[in-house]
């Protein structure tokens, strides 16, 4: 079936990207239009007016350098102000308003891609536990100098984490095969139920090998962690996650951003390009 | 856009339809097993009693035992929505009819939270098919292409199922929310509490003020919504049939334990309720609990400090947490977390419920976590037998007392301090050891506190008072009251996203999304539950007392998840 699907992936397909981004801006910015701000009861439409910058402040360019610059500076700015929010996390996040949750494309005729960004992330600074209930410092677990794909997850997850473990599950065959130094990271939305019991449990159900980790942890660290990676979903309700891959190919070098859920096949040739960028 | 899109799932499909396709259809028209169905849906388990494959993302292989069709189309069949994935309905009713534009059934998917533009963009260019027959479903499980003929999104895995597989689930899908459950009229919402025998008289009458003045407003919302429907901004015209005035019943049981069951049948025999809200119940939940799953009827929020013990995953019970064993194993582990692990624990416990049940949890977690500190644990009758466990408390020893009544062992240990240089208290503990303890004793004496730490900031907890305190509402007992007005929102929010859909199954999965939006009146540091949770709050504090603070407690520790 993969073959079937075109997969945009805005960051390399450089003229395809740009031309259908002409098609895309618009839409967008009509679709965020009728974004009405308020009263979530009566259950309207609560697109971001900011739907339109972002997405095209991240699709930009497929040149890395130049427009990453930028972007990262945005990103810094906008990580700065989740930090102001830190101590009042619970705050009302200015529901459908913040920008992350609002950049997904509105709806493209074929559907189903997902998005592909590059980014600098500070890790922050806090100890969680993993899935033997051993306590690991996160960044020292980060400073690890070789490959890292990471996803945010809880085990009781009904719609899209099951989608991605079994991706996860499925691929570290491939991966192997590829380049088998990687470490794959699972990171606990749910960290109060998700006890290193139930994420032994879990790992066991997608055949995790030994160098997947599950973390778990106090609230307030795992949610630093979410903070950190931008991956703060709305109202600070863990059934609002999205589908975020994260990918890197060593302790220097950028992370990349894959917004939506992945195939097997693709997750891979991921991994294999981040790693063996020539080969494209 | 339709032709041209069949054509496209034509070619690509291939010979997998033309082949594949024609011995699974052939079968399609044989009886399903509505029972095997729910197997299949519940469990990923096929006819042939192994698990079901399928492969979703493209290539991403799965089975039935990693998910199957509950996970995303929930009990109820009425779907979710997670992540900005749409998951439509797929309940008898929707699957076997055509889909046509229809405004008022497009609004019960306009989820009322927030989404992506994409899910919203989904849900407003619904696409309209024909109804499904069996062979339409065999083909849209396996192939994923709907009735018709587009291919459905690729997180919907394409499954490997036989035909009787397809006759079954067929057969099930049927059964699901079929007739809106009981319990509803076409002008009324009936729900009951449940106070049992040893609830405190007071603390029942705060709740059932707190209860009666927030169905009072309900119904003054209603009816001033409800009398001019022609005035209709925000649609509200068009969720008219949704409106009902809800209807309290105090269920008060009283006598033995195990009579409770008979009693709780007859008066849902007498009016039968759509769910129970909050309630005060001192003794286990066990047998409440029991029938509340046989009668599938929603028991929400319940004050106890005895659950049902277990997980309860998928139970008709939903609590705000496991009571006085998650208590007793936050404090082991507690005292297993300690720099030097206590020389000698003596453990005293009241003969109920509230006394067994925590020392047993007590004992079982400090196997785990202080193998090698022996614990003794001593059940204690009355007043006198306590007064003579405490005598032979020596100074090294660290005592954890579980009373069955919590005012007796507190005047028992006022008036016979020990010379045990720390004894830990349930929670149940603080109000009568804040007014007995003297200032030797606070210093001895320590909490486990499954609840907020004093200051903490949640934007609710101020509105919740705010609207307590305009409406006159007299509040004596905060904790029981604020967690009532928790449990009445979350009915409040399931029924309002159900609109005129009262099916249970429905109401309770609303309720586990919704738990963690910003509903927590600050009783609780978190309040959320997630697919099948049960249990909306999971750890504990230990705590000690100051009397000289407004609050008269401060936690000492950090917040312990067993």
């Amino acid at each position: 079936m993969a073959e079937f699907k075109t997969v945009l992936r805005l960051v390399s397909a450089s003229a395809l990207g740009c031309a259908l981004l002409a098609f895309a801006a618009p839409a967008v910015a009509d679709h965020s239009g009728h974004g009405n701000t308020d009263t979530h009861t009566e259950g309207h439409d609560h697109s971001a007016p900011k739907a339109m910058d972002h997405s095209s402040h991240s699709a930009g360019h497929d040149a890395h350098a130049q427009g990453h610059d930028a972007h990262a500076q945005g990103h810094d700015a906008h990580a700065q102000g989740h930090e102001d929010h830190a101590a009042e996390h619970r705050m009302p996040e200015h529901l459908g308003m913040d920008e992350a949750n609002g950049s997904e494309l509105a709806m493209r005729p074929d559907g189903f891609q997902y998005k592909t960004s590059a980014q600098h992330y500070e890790m922050p600074d806090v100890t969680l536990r993993n899935q033997l209930g051993k306590k690991i410092n996160f960044p020292e677990l980060m400073a690890y100098d070789g490959p890292v794909l990471l996803n945010f997850i809880f085990t009781s997850c009904a719609t899209i984490c099951p989608v991605m473990s079994a991706t996860f599950g499925q691929t570290q065959e491939d991966l192997v095969a590829i380049d088998d130094s990687y470490l794959m990271v699972s990171i606990s939305i749910d960290p109060e139920y998700d006890t290193p019991t139930r994420l032994r449990e879990y790992a066991e159900l997608h055949a995790a090998r030994d160098n997947w980790v599950m973390l778990t942890g106090q609230f307030d660290d795992i949610f630093t962690v979410v903070r950190a990676f931008d991956a703060v979903y709305k109202g600070d309700n863990k059934m609002y996650h999205r589908p975020l891959t994260f990918l890197r190919a060593n302790k220097d070098a950028p992370w990349l951003r894959l917004e939506g859920l992945l195939g097997s096949e693709e997750l891979a040739e991921e991994y294999k390009k981040l790693l063996h960028p020539e080969v494209n | 856009m339709h032709f041209p899109a069949f054509r496209a799932t034509v070619r690509r499909l291939g010979l997998a339809l033309a082949f594949a396709a024609v011995p699974l259809w052939a079968g399609a028209g044989q009886a399903g097993d509505a029972e095997l169905g729910r197997k299949l849906y519940w469990e990923g388990i096929g006819a042939d009693g192994q698990p079901i494959t399928g492969v979703t993302q493209g290539d991403v292989k799965v089975s039935g035992a990693q998910f199957s069709c509950v996970n995303c189309h929930r009990p109820s069949g009425f779907g979710t929505s997670e992540g900005g994935n749409y998951v439509p309905p797929i309940i008898g009713s929707v699957l076997f009819e055509k889909k046509t534009p229809n405004r008022n059934r497009m609004f019960k998917d306009l989820y009322q939270e927030v989404q992506p533009p994409g899910f919203w963009a989904r849900v407003r260019a619904p696409r309209m098919r024909p109804a499904y027959d069996d062979e339409l479903l065999a083909r849209a499980l396996k192939d994923g292409v709907d009735a018709g003929g587009h291919v459905f999104d690729p997180i919907m895995p394409r499954y490997d199922l036989s035909p009787q597989d397809v006759a079954n689930l067929s057969a099930f899908i049927k059964t699901l929310s079929v007739e809106i459950d009981p319990g509803v009229t076409d002008r009324e919402i009936h729900l009951a509490t449940i106070i049992d025998p040893g609830a405190d008289p007071e603390a029942a009458d705060a709740m059932i003020r707190t209860l009666e003045l927030f169905f009072e407003w309900m119904n003054k919302d209603t009816e001033g919504d409800t009398r001019n429907p022609t005035f209709s901004p925000n649609y509200r015209s068009n969720f008219i049939s949704a409106y009902r005035y809800w209807n309290l019943h105090v269920w008060r049981l009283e006598g033995a334990p195990e009579t409770l069951r008979a009693q709780l049948e007859a008066k849902y025999a007498e009016q039968p309720v759509f769910a129970t809200v909050s309630g005060l119940v001192e003794g286990p939940w066990d047998e409440i609990g029991a029938f509340c799953d046989d009668k599938r009827l929603p028991c929400v929020f319940p004050n106890t400090e005895l659950p049902t013990p277990g997980e309860g995953r998928y139970g008709y019970s939903i609590f705000f947490n496991r009571g006085l064993s998650l208590e007793a194993e936050a404090l082991a582990l507690y005292l297993g977390d300690q720099e030097t692990a206590p020389t000698r624990v003596v453990q005293l416990h009241g003969a109920g419920p509230q006394g067994t049940r925590p020392a047993e949890a007590f004992t079982n977690t400090m196997a785990m976590a202080l193998p090698d500190t022996p614990v003794e644990t001593r059940l204690y009758e009355g007043a006198d037998d306590l007064r003579s466990a405490l005598a032979a408390a020596k100074p090294d020893t660290t005592l954890v007392i579980w009373p069955q009544d919590v005012d007796e062992a507190v005047a028992v240990l006022a008036a016979n301090p020990p010379a045990a240089s720390r004894f830990y208290l349930p929670s149940a503990a603080k109000e009568p050891a804040l007014a007995a303890f003297s200032p030797a004793l606070v210093e001895q004496a320590r909490l486990v506190w499954p609840y907020d730490e004093p200051g903490s900031y949640h934007p609710n907890k101020y509105r919740i008072r705010g609207w307590m305190h305009t409406r006159r509402l007299e509040v004596t007992h905060p904790r029981i009251q604020l967690q009532t007005y928790y449990a009445l929102t979350m009915i409040q929010f399931g029924l309002m996203h159900a609109i005129n859909d009262f099916y249970r199954d429905y109401v309770l999965e609303i309720i586990e999304h919704e738990a963690e939006n910003e509903l927590n009146p600050g009783t609780h540091p978190e309040l959320a539950l997630g697919p099948g949770q049960r249990f909306a709050s999971k750890g504990a504090f230990i705590a000690q007392l100051v009397p000289e603070e407004r609050v008269g407690y401060r936690v000492v520790s950090e917040w312990i998840v067993p």
